[in-house]
């Protein structure tokens, strides 16, 4: 009797973190609008460096504005949305650990390197590389998730491939990552996300018909 | 009776997520050793570069630290009272993974380009060593563990601006506080905890 209590609790539990997973699976992929947000921020900021007027500040303002509007966003979202907001279960809270904690990386390694005097273009994009690595390789193994972890490979290797490569080879590196780990896989998260959306909607209309 | 329902179940997850939480700092705590471990390890590389000026002393001494620690958690894994690592306890450990997967990657390559000083080292490794503690210090909503996560982050701003001897200097006082004094904190709050268990047990 009570090996088959420990047993359906042991099942319970399993579902659960089951749920929980997927749950946090659905909170990345309620956020895949910021992959994509954050993507063409870059690609502004590159071009902007490239090819605009008063070059020097472009990463500066373009990276400045975009996490002032992604800080904007998230606190309308936690606290004046019109949706309510789900539970964050246990995953979803590791998740957002993670990108929390990169991301204050992020704002203090790169422009202490800048006012430092030790940055370059390759040096940047091996560290923006490597954190973006970091938190995409947590954030996949947390949830289980190999396309994820995909992602995390391929700015990996961009850090690899600007600390050994030409300034051409990282530059392009850059844009071809950008592409495909925040572009790409920023609108598969949002078309899943809606999906999920549609057939729950579908779900409760069959069950109030 | 929908609604009594749904707050049990709530109730229930709420106690599942604080355990898993407690039990993540246990987890925490039962690898304290390998802070400080590590941090020996780093002044052992220190001391090494500084006082022989042998340039492979960094990749010999984390080489051997890592084996080390390899095959003591390969040891502490065989023991029978090892408990079931938890949803927290997992994520931290996949944090520290992909941290360490990504110095592995980074330093190497910066190494082999020629880019590589001391004062972005200690930059770059103190940024990667703030988000690993500051994501694990967030997670199991540990102060002392965030607080370590700020000093590496402090670390890693100032060894930008300083030379190399300063660098160098910032780095041991760093890891002095977060390796060593955090790691015999955790260790003595973990032996505390089995004391409290073996007495009610």
């Amino acid at each position: 009797m009570t090996a088959n209590t420990e047993e359906q609790e042991l099942k319970d539990r399993i579902s659960l973190i089951e749920s929980m997973i997927a749950e946090g699976r659905r909170t990345t992929e309620s956020w895949g609008w910021i992959f994509v947000f954050w993507g063409v921020a870059y690609y502004v900021a590159i071009a902007w460096s490239a090819w605009g007027n008063h070059r020097v500040p472009a990463w500066n303002i373009t990276m400045t504005a975009a996490m002032l509007v992604t800080f904007g966003v998230v606190v309308w979202r936690k606290f004046g949305g019109t949706q309510k907001s789900q539970p964050v279960t246990t995953f979803g809270r590791a998740v957002t650990s993670v990108w929390m904690a990169v991301g204050i990386s992020f704002m203090v390694l790169i422009p202490s390197l800048g006012m430092g005097g030790r940055s370059n273009s390759n040096l940047v994009v091996a560290v923006i590389g490597t954190l973006l690595g970091t938190a995409n390789a947590a954030s996949s193994m947390i949830l289980k998730w190999k396309l994820q972890f995909a992602c995390a490979v391929v700015w990996w290797a961009l850090a690899v491939i600007s600390c050994i490569g030409t300034h051409a080879q990282s530059f392009y590196g850059l844009l071809v990552a950008n592409f495909f780990c925040q572009i790409v896989f920023g609108i598969y998260g949002m078309i899943a996300q809606s999906r999920k959306q549609k057939e729950c909607r579908a779900g409760q209309g069959v069950s109030h018909a | 009776m929908t609604g009594s329902a749904e707050e049990l179940e709530l109730k229930e997850r709420l106690n599942l997520i604080e355990t898993m939480i407690a039990e993540g700092r246990r987890t925490t705590g039962r690898w304290a050793w390998i802070f400080v471990f590590w941090g020996l390890a780093y002044y052992v590389a220190i001391a090494w570069t500084a006082l022989f000026h042998w340039s492979w002393a960094w990749l010999v001494t984390m080489m051997a630290a890592w084996i080390l620690s390899w095959a003591i958690q390969k040891m502490q894994r065989k023991q029978p009272e090892q408990k079931p690592s938890t949803t927290i306890g997992r994520a931290i450990i996949c944090i520290w993974a992909t941290m360490g997967v990504s110095l592995t990657l980074l330093l190497p390559a910066l190494g082999f380009s020629g880019r590589f000083n001391q004062p972005l080292f200690v930059a770059i490794v103190a940024a990667m060593l703030g988000t690993a503690n500051g994501a694990s210090g967030l997670i199991t909503r540990w102060k002392a563990q965030f607080a370590t996560a700020v000093v590496w982050w402090a670390a890693s701003v100032a060894a930008c601006f300083a030379s190399e001897d300063q660098s160098t200097i910032v780095f041991v006082v760093a890891i002095f506080f977060c390796q060593i004094v955090f790691g015999v904190y955790a260790m003595v709050y973990e032996a505390r905890l089995r004391k409290q268990e073996t007495a009610h047990a």
